[in-house]
């Protein structure tokens, strides 16, 4: 165990991990594990006491929880943000996730008015206006529907939306955190729109409204509606949770959250977009000369570090990998590069298979810290090209205080000290 | 031959077309128009969905004391949701630009923001009040709307509102939006590109905002928020609670 003579032992009280009495001290972390490893070199390994007891039966509980162990890695809200809870947003835990596929159970929220308890027996769905024939769909009618499954990205407009001026929350959870990746199942909204017969000459727009209170409103285009978007009933191999839109919701491949409507009960072919309240009075984006602009729905090429990421402590020096998420709704990722001095020097990071369009990537890279002060960052490039900004690079266009579409590059400090922390640079 | 085979696809094609417009599953129940109205409550700035009726500021601001006010403030002022009233200049009107989204100290609210009065019917209408929505009557979502207009001194005390004027009433920034953007179509260009730099490139990397030592807790304590296990530990921000 050379790297722990390097190393640096904190008598953090963190974590709880009680070396035998011998090395009296509380530590943490991989560096716990290591030192116990490290105790016990010339002891037999000792036989946990689960190993000589029967465990728990099957079919304990018909649907599974995570181990009691992981209970840290819950939603949570932002009091800023949060004024009422019916009226909220609950951020995904994406420090503590792998992979690119959100668990369902961690998927953020934001709810207008609450989440509706909606009895999928009498819930229904209506199509109509520009059609030839109105119809109205109960569940059983959609899901007998030919079905397809994707995975897709879902991220919230105002996603980092605090971070335009200042530094304001505390770890990636908050910063990045209104961000989510599903693989859904449901039904091509073309297949619904060619079976009312939509009109191909005038049709230009489709309003989503949700059955909750708020009978959330959103326009969406004839292009995209024709194109991936889908009403979507299933999410990670299960039905959608209550809070993402269960029975039904729309998903709108790589455009802001709100258009993927949650407990979808009404599709109206239009020929002109509705300016409803979350087109004019909310999800406008304001620019220095005053003006709003509206219906900006995609959401741009954009990265983030998980790991190290603000609130955690490198232990020692030495290895650590270097990981996190890169999307675009654009299409696929590209590239993804990265930065431990600040954004001055790059180097490529890997990108983790399925590489897909309208999808979080996983990227990783390897890094020694040699315990001198560095600035994390990533860069992710999409396939046509577009490359995520700087913050300097965002304001300079746009101001501070535009809310919404924030893709900026984020920055981690790591200290000499350890404790990574969120900051912003120049 | 070649004159043939194209009118063939031509055929073809015309087919197509028309097997896409007969249900192709014969899944779902017809409904006619009478039975959707219930559920076709939009209302559109050109005029699309607007119901008959009529309201008055002072009938208005009845339903407003008693079914408004308590979450949005006597006069609109309330900021647990967006602001209803305020910032509303008098020479807006003219200009239809709301000034003070152009000023260092914005003031969000709905009054500078809204670029329609169709758009507030249609929300009242749809969402409101929050506890009980769609409970009031057509007649009376007008005076909501037309005392909301009132706070914002886009429409006199003795204003009226109803189905022949709401679609024309100029409001303070209904010149205030832009669709000039990047932002709404796959194949257009975003305003802002990053540069793809990947050795000494131009960058300070001067820490210019962090977390101030009273705020790094507000959160909670952050030790509680990450996975105990792994590769790294997490930091104790309950040294920071100002409460301690």
């Amino acid at each position: 165990m050379t790297t722990l003579a390097r190393g640096r032992l904190l008598p953090a009280p963190e974590n709880h991990l009680v070396v035998p009495a011998r090395r009296s001290a509380l530590i943490s972390g991989a560096a716990a594990i290591v030192a116990a490893g490290a105790a016990r070199a010339d002891e037999p390994l000792a036989i946990a006491p689960w190993t000589r007891t029967l465990g728990a039966p099957v079919a304990v509980t018909g649907y599974g929880s995570p181990s009691k162990h992981e209970a840290n890695v819950q939603r949570r809200i932002s009091p800023g943000l949060t004024r009422t809870l019916q009226s909220g947003i609950s951020f995904t835990p994406l420090q503590n996730l792998f992979g690119i596929i959100t668990p369902t159970g961690v998927h953020f929220e934001r709810h207008h008015s609450g989440a509706p308890d909606i009895d999928p027996e009498q819930h229904r769905l209506l199509v109509h206006g520009l059609v030839k024939r109105s119809l109205v769909f109960t569940m059983a009618d959609l899901m007998r529907f030919p079905s397809v499954s994707r995975v897709h990205f879902i991220e919230c407009g105002a996603n980092s939306g605090m971070e335009w001026a200042n530094v304001a929350v505390p770890t990636v959870q908050y910063t990045h955190g209104m961000l989510a990746c599903c693989e859904f199942t449901g039904v091509p909204l073309a297949t619904l729109l060619d079976e009312v017969g939509f009109d191909r000459q005038r049709a230009k727009t489709v309003l989503a409204e949700g059955a909750d209170g708020s009978a959330l409103t959103r326009t969406i285009s004839l292009d995209a509606a024709l194109n991936d978007v889908m009403v979507v009933y299933g999410a990670n191999g299960e039905m959608l949770r209550p809070e993402n839109g269960y029975p039904l919701r729309l998903l709108v491949p790589g455009v802001q959250g709100v258009s993927s409507v949650k407990w979808l009960r009404r599709l109206e072919v239009g020929d002109k977009r509705w300016n409803t309240r979350e087109e004019a009075l909310h999800y406008t984006d304001l620019m220095p000369d005053g003006l709003h602009r509206q219906y900006t729905w995609i959401q741009e090429v954009k990265s983030v570090i998980t790991s190290p990421s603000a609130g955690q402590i490198l232990l020692e020096r030495g290895y650590y990998e270097i990981t996190g998420l890169a999307w675009s709704g654009r299409g696929k990722i590209k590239a993804v590069d990265l930065s431990v001095d600040g954004g001055r020097n790059w180097q490529p990071a890997r990108l983790q298979e399925p590489v897909l369009s309208k999808a979080l990537t996983r990227f990783r890279f390897d890094w020694r810290w040699n315990g001198a002060p560095a600035l994390l960052e990533s860069r992710a490039v999409d396939e046509r090209g577009h490359v995520q900004p700087t913050l300097a690079q965002l304001r300079a266009k746009r101001g501070t205080r535009s809310i919404y579409h924030n893709n900026a590059i984020k920055t981690w400090h790591v200290p000499a000290n350890g404790e990574v922390a969120n900051v912003q640079t120049s | 031959m070649c004159r043939l085979r194209s009118l063939a696809l031509v055929l073809a094609a015309v087919a197509t077309a028309a097997v896409a417009q007969t249900p192709r599953f014969g899944l779902g129940k017809p409904v006619a128009p009478e039975q959707i109205k219930s559920w076709d409550i939009d209302v559109r700035p050109d005029g699309h969905g607007i119901r008959k009726g009529k309201g008055a500021v002072d009938e208005g601001e009845i339903v407003y004391e008693a079914q408004c006010a308590a979450c949005h403030g006597t006069f609109g002022e309330a900021t647990e949701f967006l602001m209803i009233a305020g910032g509303v200049k008098p020479t807006d009107l003219k200009t239809g630009r709301a000034t003070t989204l152009r000023q260092p100290d914005v003031i969000r609210t709905l009054g500078t923001k809204l670029n329609n009065a169709t758009t507030l019917w249609d929300y009242i209408n749809r969402a409101m009040p929050w506890m009980a929505p769609q409970s009031l009557s057509v007649d009376q979502v007008y005076a909501v709307t037309a005392y909301v207009l009132h706070l914002n001194h886009i429409v006199a005390g003795d204003f009226e509102l109803n189905d022949a004027n709401i679609a024309t009433l100029p409001l303070p920034n209904r010149n205030g939006n832009t669709l000039e953007h990047g932002m709404g179509d796959v194949q257009a260009k975003p305003d802002v590109q990053g540069t793809r730099c990947m050795q000494n490139c131009a960058r300070d990397a001067k820490i210019t905002s962090e977390m101030p030592e009273y705020a790094r807790n507000a959160h909670g304590n952050l030790r509680e928020q990450f996975r105990p296990l792994g590769p790294m530990g997490t930091i104790d921000t309950s040294r920071y609670d100002a409460k301690k």
